[in-house]
């Protein structure tokens, strides 16, 4: 029997001691969990808008051969047009996704507003490649838009602020693009992107690759966007690409200027890797930070105990048994261990919102995103376990020591 | 009430053996009054300690109302002290943090008294020291013999038999000395048994039987002879 309540008044009564581990502990779980949550809001926010132009995605430019084959000489041009990609396409079972993109400024209008700024014509494959993502309501371009080469487009976000007031639904509206008329059918969802080609995407308008070459009566593809089955495919995918091309243009195959990669899969990898050592290093700093508050809760709680060893004593003397003592002491530690954690969680749970609430207006924050600090719960519930066991060991031994003597020996204790 | 025979304490100091008790025999009824006297370092607080079931002997046997307390485990040893044994001691020994009322609560916590009985009981035995308007106070905000009356309420609590007392006393002043002492006198005559030690002839010389320790021994057991 281990009179609970009569230990919850303790707690009261003794203030200071308990005070000190509550304090310690709350201490150790707020630094602790504050510090993983901003590292892990940095670096969800890098893997987000890492991936903000499209994931394990490669860009092929066309260039020319540097290499003299079949009696012609080195600095053919070499151009890609839709039976490029689609023989690619066809010859190439690593591919997952692929599009031609024919870049261009154009004046566009709507009503008594006018913006110039980039017109992609893109194919459907485009839109779910480089994570242009439509708001509900609206859709990305479609084979029969392909086919019969709708006068429709898709807009980023900021071409629709542009040329909308705020609120007014663009989709199923009419834009005017170099004179002529198109419907909107899909408004970009915002997002954040750190790499681009030409532009970020929040500025740029797509419509089909066979309207702008009816439009613009050309036929060759500033560049190519391809994506691979899976990321281990990319290597293969771009060397077949390479020799498909070299087949279809009469150059050499070992031709490495005939196209140009960007593979942004290894842009990735290091991003990868050094959110990778960004959560080592926080990985050791907590862990770090967990040895000082386990040293320092280990100290209170070690040193209370010894010198409640009077107390024991008294306890002893008017009849309490070593189990009560020992259940008082470990009650007492979970409880300081339970209030010091929710205290600290608490804290850091503050902290992490105040953290939220700065404002943060550089232009930087436009392509990465506010890194929006997380807290997470399973940290910070074992920060609290761990602390509390250490807290739990450093009095037990103390408050066994005590309670095994004779009372009369815990009684000379100063 | 109390059969100890040829009891011996030893001490380990380092390397040097300093022994304390020296085959001390004590016999006490019930009812009895008993002061021990004897200079300091003689083995009083050694052989108190030893009754009280405080401390254990190196050797030698100790029956405490009729049952033998060698041999018992720590636990039963606890409820032997809890029940049957309410000791006072020269410093007190109150808990600091804790009110009037909370120390004279001890025991009974220990014995599982619910908290109403607990408080009752407690507020009970502080009227009857006569610290009914002091029970919310801590031990830093009383006098010395106020402490010392909230250490017999305590030792009260249980309503053991025996009442053992380390120069209850010393610290205390002859007018508040007194006040104890009185209250000690009142538990015999309800038929407790007191042990009381004390460097005070006068107190010595009220209780009906002196017993004198020098270096360990017994030298003296003796009825005093009535003065006055
Ligand atoms: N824990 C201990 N360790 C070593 N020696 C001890 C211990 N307790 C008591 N002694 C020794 O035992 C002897 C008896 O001590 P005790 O405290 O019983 O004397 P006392 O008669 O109560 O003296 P006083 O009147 O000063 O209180 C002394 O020589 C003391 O030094
Ligand atoms: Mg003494």
């Amino acid at each position: 029997m281990i009179p609970f309540r009569h230990v919850v008044r303790q707690l009261f009564v003794e203030r200071t001691r308990i005070a000190l581990t509550v304090l310690a502990i709350a201490w150790g779980t707020a630094s602790i969990t504050t510090m993983l949550a901003l590292g892990e809001g940095l670096r969800i926010t890098f893997a987000r808008s890492g991936k903000g132009m499209g994931e394990g995605i490669v860009v092929i430019w066309p260039g020319q051969t540097s290499m003299a084959y079949k009696g012609l000489p080195e600095g053919q041009p070499v151009r890609l047009t839709s039976d490029d990609v689609l023989a690619l396409r066809q010859a190439i079972p690593e591919i997952d996704a692929i599009s031609g993109e024919h870049r261009t400024w154009l004046t566009m209008r709507r009503s008594d507003r006018f913006r110039s700024g980039r017109v992609h014509g893109v194919e459907p494959e485009y839109g779910p490649m480089r994570n242009i993502i439509t708001e509900p309501g609206g859709r990305f371009i479609d084979p029969i838009d392909m086919r019969t080469r709708r006068r429709v487009c898709v807009l980023g976000n900021d071409v629709v602020a542009e040329l909308f007031a705020a609120g007014e639904q663009a989709v199923g509206q009419t834009v005017e693009i170099d004179g002529r008329p198109f419907v909107v059918i899909g408004v970009m969802r915002p997002k954040f992107q750190m790499s681009t080609y030409g532009g970020p995407d929040w500025d740029g308008t797509w419509i089909p690759v066979t309207t702008f070459e009816a439009m613009h009566n050309t036929r060759f593809f500033g560049n190519v966007v391809a994506r691979p089955r899976q990321a281990r495919d990319m290597d293969r995918m771009k060397t077949r690409m390479r020799q498909v091309i070299a087949a279809r243009h009469g150059c050499n195959p070992a031709d490495e200027e005939i196209v140009n990669f960007w593979d942004t899969l290894e842009g990735q990898t290091v991003t990868m890797n050094i959110l990778l050592g960004l959560q080592v290093v926080l990985g050791i700093i907590g862990g770090l930070t967990l040895i000082v508050a386990g040293v320092g809760i280990a100290n209170v709680m070690y040193v209370s105990v010894t010198n409640a060893t009077r107390d024991i004593g008294i306890r002893l003397a008017v009849g309490a048994r070593g189990y009560q003592i020992l259940g008082q002491y470990i009650l007492e530690a979970l409880l300081a261990t339970a209030v010091g954690g929710a205290v600290g969680i608490g804290v850091s749970w503050l902290l992490v919102t105040l953290v939220g609430l700065i404002p943060m207006e550089a232009d930087f924050f436009r392509f990465v995103g506010r890194p929006i600090p997380i807290l997470s719960f399973t940290v910070a519930i074992i920060v609290v376990i761990v602390l509390g066991v250490i807290g739990l060991v450093a009095g037990y031994f103390p408050a066994l020591r005590a309670s095994r003597v004779d009372p009369a020996e815990a009684l000379r204790y100063e | 009430m109390i059969r100890a025979e040829n009891l011996h304490k030893n001490y380990l100091m380092g390397r040097v053996t300093v022994a304390a008790l020296k085959g001390v025999d004590v016999h006490i009824h019930a009812g009895e009054y008993v002061a021990i006297l004897g200079p300091s370092g003689s083995g009083k607080s050694t052989l108190m300690h030893i009754l009280g079931c405080l401390d254990t002997p190196s050797s030698g046997s100790y029956h405490l109302a009729g049952e033998p307390v060698q041999g018992l485990s720590r636990n039963q040893l606890a409820r032997v002290r809890n029940e049957r044994i309410g000791f006072v001691f020269q410093s007190f020994n109150l808990l600091a943090h804790a009110t009037a009322l909370g120390n004279v609560e001890l025991p009974l916590v220990y014995n599982g008294s619910g908290r109403r009985v607990r408080q009752e009981r407690a507020a009970e035995l502080l009227e009857r020291v006569g610290l009914g308007d002091r029970m919310e106070h801590r031990p830093n905000e009383l006098s010395g013999g106020q402490r010392q009356r909230v250490a017999l309420a305590r030792a009260l609590a249980t309503d053991p038999d025996v009442i053992l007392a380390d120069e209850p006393t010393g610290n205390l002043d002859t007018a508040a000395g007194e006040e104890v002492v009185k209250l000690f006198e009142e538990l015999i005559a309800e038929g407790k048994t007191v042990i009381i030690v004390t460097h005070d002839l006068e107190i010595a010389h009220r209780a009906r039987r002196i017993i004198q320790l020098r270096d360990g021994r017994i030298e003296q057991d003796s009825s005093p002879p009535r003065w006055a």
